[in-house]
C-alpha cells in the first residue's frame, strides 16, 4: 500500500476519525485508525464498536491496500509535519513509513483483517438539516444529558421529527433541555441517540447552511455529509415522557437582561460551594432578584433589576446549572416562571416556542 | 505559643494491652494482635512483653512466629477496640472540647484554660481507673513537642517539655524523629552529613531551601521547636470505607459479592448512625499483581439503604471489573456525603 497526499488533510481527516475513538477500550485494535484505498480517494474508520466516524479524503494512491495505524502516534506525526506532500508506505508486514521532503518516520501497524466492520447504514429517505442549525440545537441541549449511567437511557437525546418540527430534549432529572428547528419533511420519527454520539457530531459539522443528511433505520442512525460519515447506535428504551414534567401553569414570572443576570449568578457561585450543590439563594422582590451564596471564604450579594409579575418568593438553585441554561438561552428575550420553591422553574421565550428550559431547585430546609 | 497547653495522649499497645486486660492470662506475656500466623497477616499491635524479641507492628506474622516461639497471637477485634476508644474520647470530652483524634489510640487535646499539666495527669489517670489501660501523655506548648514528649518515655510514660527543656532536648535529637521524615528524606539527609537536629539547624540554610523548597522551612520551622499547627476538632466525614485483603486471592464472584453485603451493612449503619446519605459509590479492587482499579458510580438521588449500597455496588462488580486475575483486596467507600438538613437538589426522577 502505498500513497501520497497533503499533510493538512490527512491530518484534519485523522482528528475526526479520532473522535470515535476511546482512549480506554479492551480491544487494543480499536486504538486503531483502519486506512483503506480506493481510486483517488483514502478513507479512514475510527470506531468505539457504538460510533464509528468514515472520513474520505483526496489521496494519490500508488498501490492499494489497508492498515491499521496507531492512532494517537500515527496522528501526532501528520499533525507536526509541514504542510506539503507525505508519502505514506505500507510494507507486507504493516511497517509504516512515513516520508515528507525532510522526515522519515517507521512506525508498526497492524494487519486489518480483525478490525471490527462499521455497521452499514445506506443513507434512506433521509431528513436534511442544515449544519449550523443542528450544530446549535445540540449545543444549546446536550449539556443537560445525564452523565451518570443510573439511568443509561437518559445518557442519551431524544430526537424527534414530527412533521415540520424537529425537537432535541435531553434530560438529566434535575434539568431538562428543549431545543426546537424546522426543517422540511414530512416524517414522524424518535429515537434516542447517544449524548456523545451527538456532542461530537456537533464538533465535527460546520457553522455553515449546507445541508447534513440524517438517516435512522431500527438500532442506528447515520450522519452523512459526503467525505463524513457517521454511524452511531441508537440507545433502546422508553424515554421519560417529557411533556409531562414541563409545567403549564406559573404563579411568578420574571423578565431580566440576561447578560446581566448570567455575571451576577456567575459573580456569586464564586463564593458557593462546588460540593454542596453551588448553591445560591435567589430572592425575588419587588423589581429586584437578589442573589446570596456564602462559604467559609464568605458571603456575595447581589442584585439585578426584574420585572416581576406574581408572588414575591425565595428559591435555591444549583448555580452551574443556572448558568448552563443562560448559557444556552443567549440573548434571546425569556421569561422565567416560577411555582413554589421546590417546583420546577421554566424558562420559556417571549414569543414562539423553539426553547423550553425547565430547572429543579435546591430544598433548602429540612 | 509559649504556654503548656498541648496534649498528647498516646495508649500503650492498645490492641494488645485490651486483650491483656480481657484475659489475665496472657498478662506479662508476649502476645500479639493481627492476622494469621499461618497465612499473611501482618502484626497490628505486639505487647511490650513480644517488642523485646524485636517484634513490631506491620510485620509479618509468620516472622513474629520465628523471632518468638511462645508468643500467643490473638485476632483482631476491631469492635472492642472502637468501644474502647470512645470511651477514651469521652472522657476528653469532660476536660476540652477541642480534640484531634489522629488514630483509634491517639490524639492531641488543647487546654485553653487551668492547669494543662494536672489537666493531663487526671486524664491519664482517669483512663487508667475506667479502662485499665496505661498511656503515655506528652504536655508540651505545641503538637510536634507534645508528642516528641509523649514519646520519651513509654509505656505509661508522663512528660512535659517546657520551651526551655525542648531547646536542650531538641539538638541532640534524630533527625528521624522530626515529623515528616521518613526512610528517604532521613537517607537524604544522612547522605549530606545531617544526622541530628542540631545538624540541620547548623546546616547551610540556602542550601536545604534551595534544594527542598518549602519542605525544608517545615523542616528547620520544627528543628526550632516551632509548630504553629492548631489542633484541630474532628472534621466533616467525607467518605466511610470497609475493606478487606481476601485470605486468598478469588476470582470467584460468590466470595467477593459476600465481602460487598458485609461492607454494605457495615456502612450502612455508620450511616444510619450520623443520619447520612451518599450519593458516590466506589468499588476497589487489588489483583494478586498489585494492580489497583476503582470504579463509581454518582447517583441522582442520595441513598442510605445497605441494600441500595450492595446492590448498586455488586452491579458495578458484574459489569466493570474484569475477572482475568485474581483479586487479592476488595473495598468499597461512599463518599459525596449529604448530612441532615443539607441543601438538596431536587429531582423529577
Amino acid at each position: 500500500m502505498k500513497f501520497t497526499c497533503f499533510q493538512k488533510k490527512l491530518s484534519d481527516s485523522i482528528i475526526i476519525a479520532q473522535k470515535a475513538i476511546t482512549p480506554r477500550t479492551t480491544l487494543p485494535i480499536l486504538e486503531g485508525i483502519l486506512m483503506t484505498t480506493y481510486k483517488g480517494v483514502l478513507k479512514l474508520v475510527g470506531t468505539d464498536l457504538n460510533l464509528g466516524i468514515e472520513c474520505f479524503l483526496e489521496a494519490n494512491i500508488i498501490e492499494e491496500g489497508a492498515v491499521v495505524v496507531p492512532s494517537r502516534i500515527f496522528g501526532d506525526i501528520i499533525r507536526k509535519m509541514p504542510n506539503s506532500m507525505i508519502e505514506v508506505e505500507v510494507d507486507s508486514n504493516y511497517r509504516i513509513s512515513i516520508k515528507t521532503e525532510n522526515s522519515h518516520f517507521t512506525i508498526q501497524g497492524v494487519k486489518p483483517d480483525e478490525y471490527p466492520e462499521l455497521k452499514y447504514v445506506e443513507e434512506r429517505d433521509p431528513i436534511e438539516i442544515q449544519q449550523n442549525l443542528l450544530k446549535e440545537m445540540i449545543q444549546n441541549t446536550i449539556f443537560a444529558v445525564a452523565t451518570d449511567e443510573t439511568r443509561p437511557i437518559l445518557t442519551g437525546a431524544l430526537f424527534e421529527v414530527k412533521e415540520d418540527n424537529i425537537n432535541i430534549v435531553c434530560l438529566d432529572g434535575y434539568r431538562l433541555a428543549l431545543k426546537r428547528g424546522m426543517v422540511a419533511n414530512n416524517k414522524n420519527i424518535s429515537v434516542i441517540i447517544p449524548g456523545k454520539t451527538l456532542s461530537e457530531v456537533s464538533r465535527i459539522i460546520d457553522n455553515s447552511d449546507d445541508k447534513i443528511s440524517i438517516t435512522v433505520d431500527e438500532k442506528h442512525v447515520l450522519f452523512d455529509m459526503g467525505y463524513i460519515r457517521i454511524v452511531s447506535r441508537l440507545l433502546v428504551g422508553e424515554f421519560l415522557n417529557y411533556t409531562q414534567i414541563i409545567p403549564q401553569e406559573h404563579k411568578t414570572r420574571i423578565r431580566a437582561d440576561i447578560g446581566t443576570l448570567y455575571d451576577a449568578i456567575e459573580r456569586a457561585s464564586l463564593l458557593a460551594r462546588e460540593g454542596k450543590n453551588n448553591l445560591i439563594k435567589l430572592t425575588l422582590k419587588e423589581d429586584r432578584l437578589i442573589i446570596n451564596s456564602n462559604s467559609e471564604v464568605g458571603a456575595a450579594h447581589e442584585e439585578v433589576p426584574i420585572t416581576l409579575e406574581g408572588n414575591e418568593m425565595t428559591i435555591a438553585f444549583n448555580s452551574r446549572y443556572f448558568m448552563d441554561i443562560l448559557k444556552a438561552v443567549g440573548d434571546e428575550e425569556v421569561c422565567i416562571d416560577f411555582t413554589t420553591n421546590v417546583s420546577p422553574c421554566v424558562f420559556r421565550p417571549e414569543d414562539g416556542d423553539n426553547f423550553t428550559y425547565l430547572l429543579l431547585p435546591v430544598r433548602t430546609s429540612v | 505559643m509559649t504556654e503548656l497547653v498541648v496534649i498528647h495522649v498516646d495508649m500503650d499497645a492498645f490492641y494488645a494491652s485490651v486483650e491483656q486486660r480481657d484475659r489475665p492470662q496472657y498478662r506479662n506475656k508476649p502476645v500479639v494482635v493481627g492476622g494469621d500466623p499461618k497465612g499473611r497477616g501482618v502484626v497490628s499491635a505486639a505487647s511490650y512483653e513480644a517488642r523485646k524479641f524485636g517484634i513490631h507492628s506491620a510485620m509479618p506474622c509468620s516472622q513474629a512466629a520465628r523471632l518468638c516461639p511462645n508468643i500467643v497471637f490473638l485476632p483482631v477485634n476491631m469492635e472492642k477496640y472502637k468501644k474502647v476508644s470512645r470511651q477514651i474520647h469521652s472522657i476528653f470530652r469532660e476536660y476540652t472540647p477541642i480534640i484531634e483524634p489522629v488514630s483509634i489510640d491517639e490524639a492531641f487535646l488543647e487546654i485553653s484554660d487551668g492547669n494543662p499539666i494536672e489537666t493531663a495527669k487526671n486524664i491519664k489517670k482517669d483512663i487508667l481507673l475506667r479502662t485499665g489501660l496505661t498511656s503515655s501523655v506528652g504536655v508540651s506548648y505545641n503538637k510536634f513537642i507534645a508528642k516528641m514528649a509523649s514519646d520519651m518515655r513509654k509505656p505509661d510514660g508522663f512528660t512535659v517539655i517546657t520551651p526551655e527543656k525542648a531547646r536542650d532536648i531538641l539538638p541532640r535529637m534524630s533527625i528521624r524523629k522530626v515529623w515528616g521524615v521518613g526512610e528517604k528524606t532521613e537517607r537524604d539527609l544522612n547522605n549530606i552529613g545531617i544526622f541530628t537536629v542540631k545538624d540541620l539547624l547548623e546546616y547551610d540554610r540556602e542550601f536545604l531551601l534551595s534544594n527542598w523548597g518549602r519542605r525544608a522551612h517545615e523542616l528547620i520551622q520544627l528543628c526550632r521547636g516551632i509548630d504553629y499547627s492548631p489542633v484541630q476538632t474532628e472534621q466533616e466525614t467525607k467518605s466511610i470505607s470497609e475493606e478487606t485483603t481476601l485470605e486468598s486471592d478469588t476470582d470467584d464472584l460468590g466470595v467477593l459479592r459476600n465481602c460487598l453485603r458485609e461492607f454494605s451493612l457495615a456502612i450502612g449503619r455508620r450511616m444510619t448512625k450520623q443520619a447520612l446519605k451518599c450519593r458516590t459509590i466506589t468499588l476497589k479492587i487489588r489483583y494478586n499483581d498489585f494492580k489497583y482499579i476503582t470504579r463509581s458510580v454518582t447517583l441522582p438521588n442520595p441513598i442510605d439503604s445497605s441494600l441500595l449500597i450492595y446492590e448498586r455496588s455488586s452491579e458495578i462488580l458484574k459489569d466493570r471489573v474484569p475477572l482475568l486475575k485474581p483479586i487479592r483486596l476488595i473495598g468499597l467507600q461512599v463518599s459525596n456525603l449529604v448530612y441532615p438538613g443539607e441543601p438538596v437538589q431536587i429531582s423529577f426522577i
